[in-house]
């Protein structure tokens, strides 16, 4: 297993390198200057040749590499045009809340999307299970920004229920910052006023944000739910006389859970992507919604940044899903 | 009464091209105690035969068309989801043929007992299901059967693999043991031993057997009465011994007949010519007339029922030429030295 | 007994008997398709959608406002008999612009779906059929790629580049592309240990010959499944860089674009943005429904999300 592990983490490190240079290579094709954006609008040509030297925009590229290489050990992202931060720090003031969003959101989807799998699955053919698929598949094509505002305006603005936006209402007391995840720390601080009205603001995001992946968890716990059921070993309880609702709920869910796992992995990259929407629509701080005001505002370093750490967010994420699948299926566990 | 008794059994397949009369009036009865083997090639429908007594067909797309099993009396069709479970496993245990495909890949075999074991005895202690677990896996003669509840499946050898499958069977104690080619996917050493596991758990624990192959060597080895299936239906039905020295039905001759003679192996077996029908379209009448070489008119009119050869035989035949009596010893498919 | 006895009736007899499998084979196909009503209808909304892309400009009650018509006059009116989803702020019809828009959305994710087809395929068949270093290298690119979600770095190459429909389109063309590679290159491999092909290297077959005839032709059923869902998820990702403001900019009439302007007259103009978002739902509905029967007919145990 460590062995395992070890490979697995040299390869992610192989990985992070290439997105490294991919990220170089992006913001070095760029048709705008570097040198001049950072100057200024009412930079003079010297001054811009100053900017130039002092990021070593003219030094070869190889050269600009490697400098950016030993930056980023050091923890350095740049800083940003707009906000004025260096990068990192920005970074770790929004990581937390896009982390609390899709943890919510990733939680909901399979605390909903896997017994409907199973539900649908035993009930096949019936309405239920038409109206699941029905579901299922308009989950993953709601464009997830016309669904955000389409609630937002009905839920939030016409109703009323919830708050249209932000993290927490201004008039409420902000918790200590122990995680740097707001909902999280008010209930580790036992600030319950402050826990309701971030959940009260978390709903909505988190709600549009788990929409493709409980489809997607839906889809296939379901489709695979009805194949394992369909599978030798489960004719063989069931002629055992194993009761239905353990052949079911055990025996062949965890057979079903492989695949499904595999799905959370990839879904949980695709709703890392769609922070970038949901957090725009409903001004949540958070890495989307501070990549999405950089790239407008052609300010390179934080986008570049945004993308590593989203970037090592997966792989991380996906490292945890191998890992899952081999304590799951012992059949793997030999490789 | 009978432990076992289906009658006129009738069960077709919805599929692609049209519906398959998979069972075409199937009446069996089984007394306690008895070995019976079904012997046939493969699609005649033992196997859906079997697994029609604790209703495993799923049911779209099989669908049962007439006739009735009955256990201990009781209407196996007709039963709730609560009777039904309690057939299974508690009075008809059922053993299969592929142990890969058919133990849980990712449970140990410990915990698979576990569940078996406490469907029907819910009330049990861990420690009890444990040792009751461990006396199963020794009574199928498992060495280090503790160490092995700790396995996974895919760690084990087939032959390991299948007496675990025949000690999930037996984990009810049930009265009818239904062997479903419990040996076909086994090496043929193993064979033997699985083979005559069987027979001695049968011989010790007064069970019911019912055991089902392709294999007349099989058969023959393990049953005293053997039925002899075609195409969905019951051609011949006869204690084992009288069936080898005296096949009746022009099929079972015909299958005798292809067996290989040792003692002469320059000698090419004889085969029966033609194929097995399409069963969504079956021959009207007698499945098997289009082969026979004693086909008469009426075996394409009127399908022939399975009667015993005379009043109070338990030997049965259904084939209008046998029943016909007279001398058909002289009339053999051809191929065979007289 | 002459060929030329009966012609018309022995050469149709002929072709039938030659091609008999091919023709049970697509028969079977249309049985399978024809009995999922969700398949149905996404082959209806996908044809619908292709029928509006080519000739919607000239069906919409509004000709004028798909060509960016200033009519201040009727400007941001609510839903009504004439204006089925309302007018925006230049005065001009939503409808007619989401139905002009549909060609937009069509050619932008032909593009994309096309492009990168184009290029993964090759790429895949490559790392699958050769394997060893290319296969390497192939597959470590390919899994940088994929190590970050593509919208984030759709997102990147737009910023990096300015924004534009065809910055985004080329952007999320080089975020499509490896996901070709990885289904083709599994593809490709286990073709390559198939017992067939192996004979025909025996047999002197050179490389060439060989993925003409063996491999791309099984590697056509995956490739047009997933072409067909990515349709509908490439003008998915579009749109949602034309709302970020990274992709179409306003007048051209690109959905998610329309989304972002409409954005801004929200709560009061709400109706701004229903129709663009409704015809990206339907559209992406249409192709994942289509995707999906399609993988059913063709391809029955394959079981992905």
């Amino acid at each position: 297993m460590l062995r395992f592990l070890a490979r697995r983490i040299g390869y992610l490190a192989l990985m992070l390198g290439g997105l490294v240079l991919v990220t170089f290579v992006i913001s070095n094709v760029t048709p705008a200057d570097p040198a001049a954006l950072a100057a200024g609008p009412d930079a003079t040509p010297a001054m811009v040749a100053t900017m130039r030297q002092e990021y070593g925009l003219d030094r070869p590229l190889p050269e600009q590499f490697a400098r950016y290489v030993g930056d980023l050990l050091q923890g350095r992202l740049g800083r940003s045009i707009q906000t004025g931060n260096a990068v990192t720090e920005d970074l770790l003031r929004y990581v937390p809340a896009s982390l609390q969003l899709v943890l919510l959101a990733m939680g909901f989807a399979c605390a909903v999307g896997i017994p409907l799998g199973v539900l649908s699955a035993v009930r096949r053919h019936s309405l239920f299970d038409h109206a699941v698929r029905v579901l299922a598949v308009s989950g993953v094509a709601l464009p997830a920004f016309w669904i955000a505002l389409l609630l937002q305006l009905v839920l939030a603005v016409w109703a009323g229920w919830l708050p249209t936006g932000g993290q927490l209402s201004i008039a409420a007391d902000p918790p200590p910052v122990l995680t740097g995840m707001v909902l999280l720390d008010s209930l580790l601080a036992g600030q319950w006023g402050t826990a309701g009205d971030a959940a009260a603001h978390a709903v909505l995001p988190a709600f549009v944000l788990s929409l493709p992946c409980l489809a997607s968890v839906l889809r296939v716990n379901r489709a695979e739910m009805i194949e394992v059921l369909g599978s030798d070993h489960v004719t063989a309880a069931r002629a055992h006389g194993v009761a239905p609702r353990r052949v079911v709920g055990l025996l062949a869910l965890k057979n079903a859970m492989l695949p499904t796992l595999a799905i959370i992995g990839l879904r949980f990259g695709w709703m890392l992507g769609s922070t970038v929407l949901v957090e725009t629509v409903f001004d949540w701080p958070g890495l989307g919604l501070y990549a999405v005001n950089a790239a407008i505002a052609a300010d390179f370093k934080p986008v570049m940044g945004v993308t590593l750490t989203i970037g090592l967010l997966f792989m991380l994420a996906n490292l945890l899903v191998d890992l899952a699948y081999g304590w799951l299926d012992p059949r793997t566990r030999g490789a | 009464m009978s432990l076992l008794e289906i009658t006129g059994l009738a069960l077709a397949f919805d599929g692609f091209e049209g519906r398959a009369h998979v069972l075409d009036g199937v009446s069996l009865s089984l007394e306690a105690g008895e070995s019976v083997g079904i012997v046939g090639e493969t699609g005649c429908g033992k196997s859906v035969l079997a697994r029609s007594v604790l209703r495993l067909n799923p049911s779209p797309p099989a669908r049962v068309t007439g006739g009735g099993i009955r256990f201990g009396g009781a209407d196996v069709l007709a039963m709730d989801a609560a009777a039904l479970r309690r057939l299974r496993g508690r009075d008809v245990g059922m053993v299969f043929q592929d142990p890969v495909t058919y133990l849980n890949p990712v449970f140990t075999v410990g915990r698979q007992m576990d569940e078996v074991i406490r469907a029907h005895e819910p009330h049990l202690s861990r420690a009890a299901i444990r040792a009751r677990s461990v006396a199963l896996l020794e009574s199928v003669r498992l060495p280090e059967a503790a160490a092995l509840l700790d396995r996974y499946p895919h760690e084990l050898s087939g032959g390991m693999r299948q007496r675990v499958l025949i000690a999930e069977a037996l984990a009810g104690n049930p009265r009818l043991l239904i062997a479903d080619e419990p040996t076909t996917a086994l090496d043929v050493t193993i064979q033997r031993q699985v083979l005559a596991l069987i027979a001695d758990l049968v011989r010790r624990l007064g069970l019911t057997l019912l055991l089902i192959s392709h294999d007349l060597g099989v058969i023959g080895a393990a049953c005293r009465r053997i039925v002899v299936m075609y195409a969905g239906a019951i051609v011949e039905d006869a204690p084992a011994e009288e069936l080898f020295r005296a096949p009746l039905h022009p099929y079972t001759r015909g299958l005798l007949a292809a067996i290989p003679d040792l003692a002469h192996p320059e000698r090419m077996p004889a085969s029966i010519p033609g194929g097995i029908p399409d069963l969504r379209d079956p021959p009207r009448g007698c499945r098997f007339h289009p082969r026979c070489p004693l086909a008469m008119p009426v075996c394409s009119a009127a399908k022939p029922p399975l009667d015993p050869i005379e009043p109070g035989s338990c030997h049965r035949v259904a084939c209008h030429a046998v029943a016909r009596a007279a001398d058909v010893a002289g009339a053999v498919p051809a191929g065979v030295p007289a | 007994m002459s060929d030329a006895a009966l012609p018309a009736l022995s050469r149709r007899a002929r072709f039938r008997a030659e091609h008999a499998g091919t023709l049970r084979g697509a028969r079977f196909f249309v049985w399978t398709f024809s009995r999922s009503p969700s398949a149905l209808l996404g082959l209806a909304l996908v044809l619908a959608f292709l029928l509006l892309a080519a000739i919607g400009p000239w069906i919409v009650p509004y000709p004028e406002d798909a060509r960016g018509a200033v009519n201040l006059g009727r400007r941001l009116l609510p839903p009504s008999a004439a204006h089925w989803f309302g007018t925006d702020e230049m005065g001009n019809d939503i409808l007619t612009r989401v139905v002009v828009g549909t060609r937009t959305s069509f050619w932008i994710g032909l593009t994309i779906t096309g492009l990168a087809a184009l290029v993964g395929v090759p790429l895949g068949v490559a790392a699958g059929y050769f394997g060893g270093r290319i296969r390497t290298a192939i597959m470590r690119v390919t899994d940088v790629f994929l190590a970050v979600p593509g919208l984030v770095l759709a997102l990147a190459i737009v910023a990096s580049l300015g924004p534009g429909i065809l910055h985004g389109v080329l952007a999320l063309t080089l975020v499509w592309w490896p996901g070709y590679v990885r289904l083709i290159e599994a593809k490709a491999l286990t073709l390559r240990g198939e017992s067939y092909v192996e004979a025909a290297r025996t047999m002197g077959a050179s490389h060439g010959w060989i993925l003409a005839r063996h491999i791309l032709p099984n590697c056509v059923s995956p490739i047009v499944v997933k072409a067909s869902m990515d349709m509908g998820m490439a003008i998915l990702a579009a749109a949602s860089l034309g709302f970020i403001g990274l992709g179409a900019k306003s007048p051209a009439p690109e959905w998610g674009a329309m989304i972002s302007v409409g954005r801004g007259y929200m709560p009061d103009w709400w109706w701004y943005p229903a129709a663009p978002g409704l015809f990206i739902f339907l559209t992406v509905l249409g192709f994942n429904l289509f995707g999906d029967g399609l993988r059913d007919t063709l391809d029955p145990r394959s079981n992905r999300g």
